[in-house]
């Protein structure tokens, strides 16, 4: 398979496969797909509405995905973004009466720290017990996630039920700790500024500082990392507690921007979508940023496509998941393609 | 033998056996013909039982672990002596007993030819005893045997006939009888040196490096046991020895990778065994990896990133919290130049560089770094004689301004060529040691004996 | 019934698919590969069960397509992994979320909203004799048959382990270079165990659809596919330990209703207790973390686990 066409054949075999597969069920339920996609663009792209939309679901997707980009290039598999993204607003919650005794200016700043500290906390657990027992942090990481979201239900029940004592949610939150609106009466909030402005911040960690080099160091080639003397484990560390913190500010920032209320189903797996963006951004901060986007889009359009062109919803996920085999796919084969090219260095006398 | 057993596809010639001529062999055909081989670094499952790890080896999982085969096996192991418990798992074994398994399982096969790789280079003299012991028994059962070892005396002991292989050619072959020892061992290094080497400075009295009875703390490969040493301004020593005697573990206590068991490193006036790779540098100990692409380069970075990896613990390229990517940049294109690495930009990854000019980087890099003493493990492993004489002369250059170099190397001409005093390693303790202008038979005959001259 | 042989066969029913997918994983794994996409497979193995149930009217048709489509779902991902090396993990969450998207829309477009489609049970079958004992009986042997198939193919897989070409499967995910130096085909055998474990996977979700309850909902597989592969590992990759370790899990779930129908009271020496049914459906997640720390050491899995295998010369 080699030769241009070969490769492109390659590359576009699951996308196109993906893509028929969609349309054909479209066309099953006696919907039109052009009527779907047109729906797709204009929700999610077409006016200010709409793009407020797509930039307010991406925003959760951006702070997860960055997280989970910054333990990645670690070489730490963190899949607990989403129960991360529950401890964070859960303690933002839980702190809220303290929380709302702040002036604005100092509440939502101080309201990010708890987020930041108690998702650092929440993926502080899988380090600890990767370095010191061993035990792998895929596994430990989702144990995590459903402990977490069970956590947030009880509390919902519980000690934190909103005060008349009827209904699974928790109260609203203090307004001081509401999110401004940036551009009413669009429902686009700070929390998205905040979101980029990370994404910002966490470039300059990992391409401009030593710290964010020697994780990446320690990712790629735990073996010259030691032989470079930077601390493989300090590095499991910092980019576990890294990962978290970002991860429990996208609960914050879902929190208090969108839903203003803790519930159940708060976070509708963004956690493992989140995922999804780092992939597909290379876990590289603006790729993630773009998928982000992209991946927003498409949760904000769906919802346009239900409306205009009878779609349901669920089918995004299906354009989700196809995105992330091609994307899977693709990565495979050039990663086989740079070993044979290592292979051929390896011989060489 | 990894073209005899099908590993590795020859590009001409053909392999001759039992009366079958075979153009290339597999693994499977190898195996179905009647060949086994023992490999030095076993092919072991530790979580199986041995009888499990037999029945893998052989041509019919099913056959091996019914009763007959079971029987079959147990008869195996009562006429060739290798006594060892069917149902043992191997994790529990220790590693004579697991070379029992392997040389099992080829006899289980079936095998006719026996090929061991480097067998005793893992066992105790007594389990070598045993092992030869049991060879001969094969012998005279009627297996033919093929033992690759450097163990000069231990060939001699056993074979009939040896053979001698150097640079893919076979440089000698006769009776075991009619040939001594150093007749071998010249054959292994060969006549005459390929050049002269660089002009060396004399190294003067100050003592820049005392290692004094370090060993290692543990690990799974050749452990240094006890080695001490000085290391004098302008000096260049070298450690020569066949790979496998402790050269990666001695490499790794003396850069920091591992801190030694016991023992002590002095630089200078200063105890540097608690240090790590970072503090030495900042102490003036520099070192070359051995291996370049898994341990001195991220392939997959920019030469000015890898340019950090080797030089971030002086601190020279952080402004507070930020990296000074401008001055990296420049130091990068500065090597890149004053080094002949041509073709390249600080931009350019590592993993498009060729072998010797990646090399050529990594000594840029480790001698910018302004050291005193350099360790170099295996410097010029995989280099064009062009890539290989610059080196040496950085290396020798380093001396001439008065610092120091621990030379590491399993290249014989490079240790003759460039050493003021020579170590001999074997199985982790200092053999010998012979000044600059040894007889290459000499040092020869010390790393395949063990024993001095 | 007492309540106990409620308490009993309502664990057991909730056990079953989660027996069945971590069988079915056990065998991918311990051949080297690791599946997260159990959860995709099951979603998509229910939605196949209830469509061809409803279609045919039949629900051993039902079964039959669900595992057929667990078997082509695992075929995707053993080529993505096996075949092309791809990352483990990202493949399978592509699928878990891909799956839920296909099965949701599948399920609009083929009965829409209102449907009242309802698929054909799959009857409990009382064995003879055996569910006339007393308490073991009416618990053990008045299941469904996918119940007594968890309970034969837990002493098949544990049979084909200790076989000759289980041999060769356990050295693929023990130490791949020693099986391909052996003669053992890798990647053959892994493509063959990662299909086994789809079409188990496939298998349990339509006990969901076909047993359990009759109807379709999306994403009704709410993370089981996840408990599954906790009970692999809690279970240490042993068919037996797994029905043992799905059967903890089985029985916190079932607890869960139990204390819910009784107002989530119960007495403990001789002290009422409110217990929460979060507490109990965390439990099973916070014993396998503390079991794993505790015994971190035996839970390491097949040595090769995750890693793909490409020969190396």
């Amino acid at each position: 398979m080699n030769g241009r066409l070969g490769q492109l054949a390659g590359t576009l075999a699951f996308p196109l496969a993906g893509l028929a597969l969609i349309a054909g069920i479209i066309l099953l339920g006696g919907k039109s797909p052009a009527l779907g996609l047109a729906a797709l663009v204009s929700g999610s792209l077409g006016g200010a509405f709409a793009l407020a939309e797509t930039a307010i679901r991406a925003c959760p997707l951006l702070l997860a995905g960055l997280g989970v980009a910054v333990a990645f290039r670690a070489g730490v598999w963190n899949i607990g973004a989403e129960g991360q993204i529950y401890f964070g607003a859960l303690a933002v919650v839980a702190l809220a009466p303290v929380l709302g005794l702040l002036p604005a200016a100092a509440a939502v700043p101080a309201a990010f720290l708890v987020a930041a500290a108690a998702g650092g906390f929440w993926a502080w657990v899988p380090a600890f017990l990767r370095t010191r027992r061993g035990v792998q942090e895929v596994i430990s990481t989702i144990m995590l996630n459903f402990i977490a979201i069970q956590l947030v239900s009880w509390c919902v029940h519980g000690p934190l039920k909103e005060s008349s004592g009827q209904f699974p949610y928790s109260d609203e939150i203090p307004a001081s700790l509401m999110l401004p609106r940036l551009l009413p009466p669009t429902r686009l909030h700070l929390g998205v500024l905040f979101a980029v402005a990370a994404a910002a911040v966490v470039w300059v960690f990992l391409f401009r500082t030593l710290r964010g080099f020697q994780l990446r160091a320690v990712g790629a080639s735990p073996e010259a990392a030691a032989h470079a003397g930077i601390p493989t484990e300090r590095s499991v560390w910092e980019a576990m507690a890294v990962s978290g913190a970002l991860a429990g500010l996208a609960g914050a920032v879902q929190l208090m921007g969108v839903s203003h209320i803790l519930f159940e189903k708060f976070s509708p797996g963004y956690g493992y979508t989140a995922i999804a963006a780092a992939l597909l951004g290379g876990l590289h901060p603006v790729g993630v940023a773009l998928a982000s986007g992209l991946l927003g889009a498409l949760e904000a359009g769906a919802s346009a496509m239900q409306r205009e062109a009878g779609i349901s919803t669920v089918i995004v996920y299906l354009v989700q998941g196809v995105i992330i085999l091609s994307v899977a796919h693709q990565a495979a084969r050039r990663r086989a393609a740079t070993e044979a090219i290592r292979q051929r260095g390896a011989q060489e006398v | 033998m990894n073209v005899a057993f099908g590993f590795v596809r020859p590009d001409s010639g053909e392999i001759v056996f039992d009366g079958r001529r075979y153009a290339a062999m597999t693994p499977q055909a190898a195996m179905a013909a009647g060949i086994g081989m023992v490999h030095q670094h076993f092919k072991l499952v530790e979580e199986f039982t041995v009888a499990e790890n037999v029945a893998l080896g052989s041509a019919d999982y099913r056959e091996a672990l019914t009763p007959s085969g079971q029987s079959r096996l147990r008869t195996i192991i009562r006429d060739t002596g290798l006594e060892v418990d069917p149902r043992a798992r191997v994790e529990d074994l220790p590693v004579g007993l697991r070379q029992r398994v392997e040389i099992l399982k080829a006899l289980f096969r079936g095998s006719r030819l026996l090929i061991l790789d480097e067998p005793t280079a893992v066992l105790t003299p007594q389990e070598t005893e045993e092992l030869f012991r049991v060879l001969r028994r094969l012998r005279g059962q009627g297996t033919g045997i093929i033992l690759i070892t450097h163990k000069l005396g231990e060939a001699l002991d056993i074979s009939d006939r040896v053979t001698v292989l150097r640079q893919g050619r076979c440089v000698l072959s006769c009776p075991a009888a009619e040939v001594q020892q150093a007749r071998i061992a010249s054959a292994m290094v060969g006549r005459d040196l390929l050049t002269a080497g660089p002009v060396l400075p004399e190294p003067g009295d100050e003592v820049l490096l005392e290692v004094r009875n370090i060993s290692s703390a543990g690990g799974d490969q050749q452990p240094v046991l006890d080695i001490s040493f000085t290391l004098r301004a302008g000096e260049i020593l070298g450690i020569a020895g066949v790979e496998g005697n402790g050269q990666t573990a001695l490499a790794d206590i003396l850069a920091g990778v591992t801190p030694p068991g016991g023992g002590s490193l002095m630089l200078g006036d200063r105890e540097i065994s608690p240090l790590g790779v970072d503090g030495r540098l900042r102490e003036g100990l520099s070192h070359i990896p051995g291996d370049r692409q898994t341990q001195a380069l991220l392939l997959e970075f920019p030469l000015w990133e890898n340019m950090l990896l080797g030089r971030w613990p002086l601190g020279e390229f952080s402004r507070g919290p930020l990296l000074d990517v401008g001055g990296l940049a420049e130091v990068t294109r500065e090597a890149i130049g004053a080094y002949g690495i041509r073709g390249a930009t600080e931009r350019t990854l590592a993993m498009s560089l060729s072998g010797g000019n990646q090399q050529r980087f990594v000594v840029a890099r480790q001698m910018g770094a302004g050291p005193r003493v350099v360790v170099a493990v295996n410097p010029t492993r995989g280099l064009d004689v062009g890539a290989i004489e610059y080196v040496h002369a950085r290396l020798a250059e380093h001396c001439g301004r008065g610092g120091a170099v621990v030379l590491i190397s399993t290249d014989l001409d490079e240790v003759l060529a460039l050493s003021h005093r020579i170590l001999v390693l074997y199985r982790g303790r200092v053999a010998a040691e012979y000044p600059r202008g040894a007889r290459r038979e000499d040092v020869g005959l010390a790393m395949a004996t063990g024993r001095a001259s | 019934m007492t309540g106990l042989e409620e308490f009993l066969t309502g664990t057991i029913r909730l056990s079953a698919p989660l027996i069945l997918a971590a069988l079915g994983e056990i065998v991918a794994q311990r051949s080297g590969v690791i599946n997260i996409s159990i959860e995709g497979m099951m979603l998509g193995g229910a939605f196949a069960g209830f469509a061809a149930g409803v279609a045919t009217g039949s629900p051993a048709a039902g079964v039959m397509a669900a595992a057929a489509a667990g078997a082509a779902l695992g075929s995707v991902f053993a080529f993505l992994c096996v075949v092309r090396n791809a990352d483990q993990i990202v493949a399978g969450m592509g699928i878990n979320i891909a799956m839920v998207g296909l099965t949701g829309a599948l399920f609009r477009a083929l009965f829409g909203m209102e449907s009242l489609a309802s698929a054909p049970r799959l009857e409990d079958w009382p064995i003879p004799v055996l569910s006339q004992l007393p308490v073991v009986g009416r618990v053990f042997f008045e299941q469904s048959l996918l119940v007594y198939v968890c309970g034969a193919l837990a002493l098949g897989i544990w049979l084909f382990l200790r076989s000759p070409q289980g041999l060769g499967l356990r050295a693929c995910g023990a130490r791949p270079e020693a099986a391909d130096a052996a003669g053992v085909r890798v990647g053959l055998t892994r493509f063959a165990a990662v299909v086994f474990g789809g079409t188990m996977a496939g298998v349990a979700g339509a006990y969901l659809t076909l047993a359990q309850t009759s109807s379709f909902a999306e994403n009704m597989t709410s993370g089981r596919g996840f408990i599954a592969l906790a009970v692999v590992i809690f279970g240490r990759w042993h068919p037996v330990g797994a029905v043992l370790a799905a059967l903890v899990f089985g029985g916190a779930n079932e607890a869960q209703f139990w204390f819910q129908a009784r107002g989530s009271q119960a007495v403990i020496a001789g002290v009422q207790v409110h217990i929460p049914y979060q507490a109990l459906l965390a439990l099973p997640y916070v014993v396998t973390l503390a079991v794993l720390t505790v015994f971190a050491g035996s839970y390491r899995g097949p040595r090769a686990l995750g890693k793909p295998y490409v020969r190396s010369r």
